[in-house]
This record gives C-alpha cells, sequence and structure tokens, in this order.
C-alpha cells in the first residue's frame, strides 16, 4: 500500500466525539470537565507545596521558641537560632524551586524539540534534587535536630545517671542515623526506577528528531 | 451563552474546531482504550492551561498540534499499567462514518484503518510524530513548523518512517 493511500484511509475515517469513553461528551460539559480537572490539578500541587513548607516553617518556629526561651533563660541561645534558621533555608529553597517549576508546567506551546528539551532539562533537575538531598535536605535538617537535641541537653536539668543519658543520646542518634538513610535510599531508588528510565525514553526521542537532522 | 472573547468561548470554537486532532493523536499515542479517555483529557487541560500563552503567532492548529505532541511524547499517567498490557490486548479502533456506501467497502476500510492506527501505534515516539503529521496532510513546512525540525530534515525523517510504516503494515497483513 502507498503511502498515499494510507492517508487516504487515515483521513477519511476522522475518529468522531465518540471515539473513546468521554470524548462524546458536549462541548460545554467538556470544557466545565476540563476546567474542574485543571483546578484540581492546581489545588494538588498548592497542598502539596503548603504541607511541605509549613512543615518546615512548624520546625523553624519551634526550634525559634526554644531559642528564644533560652536566650531568657540566660543560656546559649545561638544554638537555637542557628536550629531554627536551617529548616527555615529548606522550606524557602523548596518554595523558590516550587513556585519556579509550577511556572514551567505551563505549556508553552513551543516545537516538539523545544518542548522535549524543557521536559529533559525538568526530569534532570528533579533527579539532581533526589541526588543532592543529602546535603540540602537531610544534612540542614539533620544539623537542625541535633541542635535542638543540644540545646535541650543545656536547657533540662541532668537528673538522670550520665551512662543511661550517654545509652539515650547513641540510641537517638542511631535512630535519626538510621532514618535518614532510608529516606535517602527511598529517593535514590526512585531516581533510578522513575527519572532515569524517564530520562532515557526522552532523551531516545531527542535523539531520534535531531539523528533526521544529520542525516 | 459565553462572550465570544472570553477564553471559555476560544476553547470552545477550537475544540469544535479542531477536536479531531486531539481525538486523533490521543487514539495514536495511547495503545489502551481507558489510557486514550485519559491522555485525551490530558490533552484537553493542556491545551487549556497553555490558552493564555496564545498570541496567535502560529495557527492555532499548529499550537493544537504542538501542544497535544508535546503532552502525549511526556504522558506518565497510567504508564505502569498501560505497559503491563500494552502487548496483550490493542484497544478497539472505533472510526467515524466513511464516505464508502457500500457496508463491505465500509467494513473493510474500517479494517485497514484499524490496521493502519496498529502500525502507527508500533512506531517509535519520534517517527510516530512525524508520520501522523503527514497522514494529516500536513505539508513539510507545517511539520517543521510543529516539530521545530528543518523541512529537508522533515523529509528525512518522514522517508524512514513511511518505510518502517509499509514494513510494519506488510507484517500486519501478512499475520491475517
Amino acid at each position: 500500500m502507498s503511502f498515499e493511500e494510507m492517508q487516504q484511509i487515515w483521513r477519511e475515517n476522522e475518529p468522531g466525539p465518540g471515539a473513546a469513553p468521554a470524548m462524546g461528551q458536549p462541548t460545554k460539559e467538556l470544557l466545565a470537565d476540563v476546567r474542574r480537572e485543571s483546578r484540581r490539578f492546581d489545588r494538588r500541587i498548592w497542598w502539596r507545596d503548603f504541607f511541605e513548607i509549613s512543615a518546615g516553617l512548624l520546625v523553624a518556629g519551634l526550634f525559634g521558641r526554644l531559642a528564644w526561651k533560652a536566650q531568657a533563660a540566660g543560656l546559649v541561645p545561638w544554638v537555637g537560632w542557628v536550629g531554627a534558621a536551617l529548616p527555615l533555608m529548606v522550606a524557602a529553597f523548596l518554595l523558590v524551586d516550587r513556585i519556579i517549576r509550577h511556572y514551567r508546567s505551563i505549556p508553552q506551546g513551543e516545537p516538539v524539540i523545544a518542548e522535549l528539551d524543557r521536559a529533559l532539562a525538568e526530569v534532570e533537575h528533579q533527579a539532581q534534587l533526589l541526588r543532592s538531598m543529602a546535603w540540602w535536605y537531610l544534612l540542614p535538617i539533620l544539623l537542625s535536630i541535633l541542635l535542638l537535641s543540644f540545646q535541650a541537653h543545656l536547657q533540662l536539668p541532668l537528673v538522670m545517671p550520665s551512662g543511661i543519658h550517654l545509652l539515650k543520646s547513641t540510641l537517638w542518634l542511631l535512630f535519626l542515623g538510621a532514618f535518614s538513610v532510608r529516606l535517602w535510599h527511598l529517593n535514590q531508588r526512585a531516581v533510578k526506577e522513575k527519572l532515569e528510565p524517564r530520562l532515557a525514553a526522552l532523551a531516545a526521542c531527542r535523539r531520534a528528531l535531531t539523528m533526521a537532522e544529520s542525516g | 451563552m459565553i462572550p465570544a472573547s472570553t477564553p471559555e468561548a476560544q476553547f470552545t470554537d477550537w475544540l469544535e474546531e479542531h477536536g479531531a486532532i486531539v481525538r486523533k493523536l490521543s487514539l495514536a499515542y495511547a495503545p489502551m482504550a481507558a489510557d486514550t479517555a485519559d491522555l485525551h483529557q490530558e490533552m484537553l487541560v493542556q491545551l487549556w492551561r497553555s490558552l493564555p500563552r496564545f498570541q496567535g503567532q502560529a495557527k492555532v492548529s499548529t499550537w493544537i498540534y504542538r501542544v497535544c505532541l508535546n503532552t502525549a511524547l511526556t504522558w506518565r499517567r497510567g504508564e505502569n499499567r498501560r505497559l503491563a498490557r500494552i502487548v496483550a490486548e490493542p484497544a478497539p479502533l472505533p472510526v467515524a462514518a466513511s464516505e464508502h456506501t457500500g457496508p463491505a467497502e465500509v467494513h473493510a476500510r474500517r479494517d485497514l484503518h484499524d490496521q493502519l492506527l496498529q502500525a502507527v501505534r508500533m512506531l517509535p515516539p519520534a517517527e510516530r510524530t512525524v508520520c501522523v503529521l503527514a497522514l494529516d496532510g500536513l505539508a513539510y513546512a507545517e511539520i517543521a513548523q510543529v516539530t521545530g525540525m528543518t523541512e529537508n530534515h522533515v523529509g528525512v525523517a518522514l522517508s524512514r518512517a513511511r518505510q518502517k510504516l509499509s514494513q510494519i503494515m506488510k507484517g500486519i497483513s501478512d499475520e491475517l
């Protein structure tokens, strides 16, 4: 069969509005569905950002309060202030990154190759964020928790024998370490199992279009 | 009644005039019937979200092709489910009424269309993109506008895609 015959068959069988479920709706209903889905998408993103950033602010507020109390009690306050600043920085970083990503996620109507480049950069950015999460997420939060523990140690009167105190501190540190390693591992697995195959698929599609360009 | 200048009116006009593009692309890029509806809706949502960005530099149909193809190529929703069933069960390929009048001929042409759609779906995404646009009757210049390739390169890519499509079609008809 020639390509011209294929074109003819392709065009004479235009899929009608009922070609698949939900395609047969009247245009107004379809528009209402689209708007609802679009709003749902925006709401979902908003709430996700809200919870993540609120968690950072909450921790920062808690640490700030401890620092303020320590200052009022005449104890070393900088430990608490640094502990409060670290989650605040993480929350600010997340907020800025999310705003930029949300803006970039709006379709620009660019040609396919340009959009593939954009998608590749976006997925690569996500992968980089997860790969480096130990530095920008885990380390500040861990440091912050350790500072909180240190601040609490300074504020609380030492009522238990030093052996038990040492054991409790060691167990706490082990728990924190194990939790962080688990979190890091889960994210690295997500990069390997989800983001890297996606990057490879997008790159293959991009390469196929550019290989055609090089003949 | 929606005033003609509102985004709602513009979107409705687009859908009525160019809805077939969205339907055809969602059929060509989603291998399963359930995914077709999902992809179709996703394309419409992305078109709606992109509406404020449309400045009229390109033709509306070019814009729709771009947004829908970009959505199809980067679409992930239900990916695992799709991959699990991709080989097992091809989607039904419903088509609208044909111009041909004889029932046997209509049936035969529909079968051919189903085979053609099946063959298109078997092309790798990049070749499928060029091929679908050419099957829709777009000229090299329009395909270049949609994809960002030069016209010469569209020719090279299309020639390869046509060759592959013919081989796949031959394979399908030999099987039947």
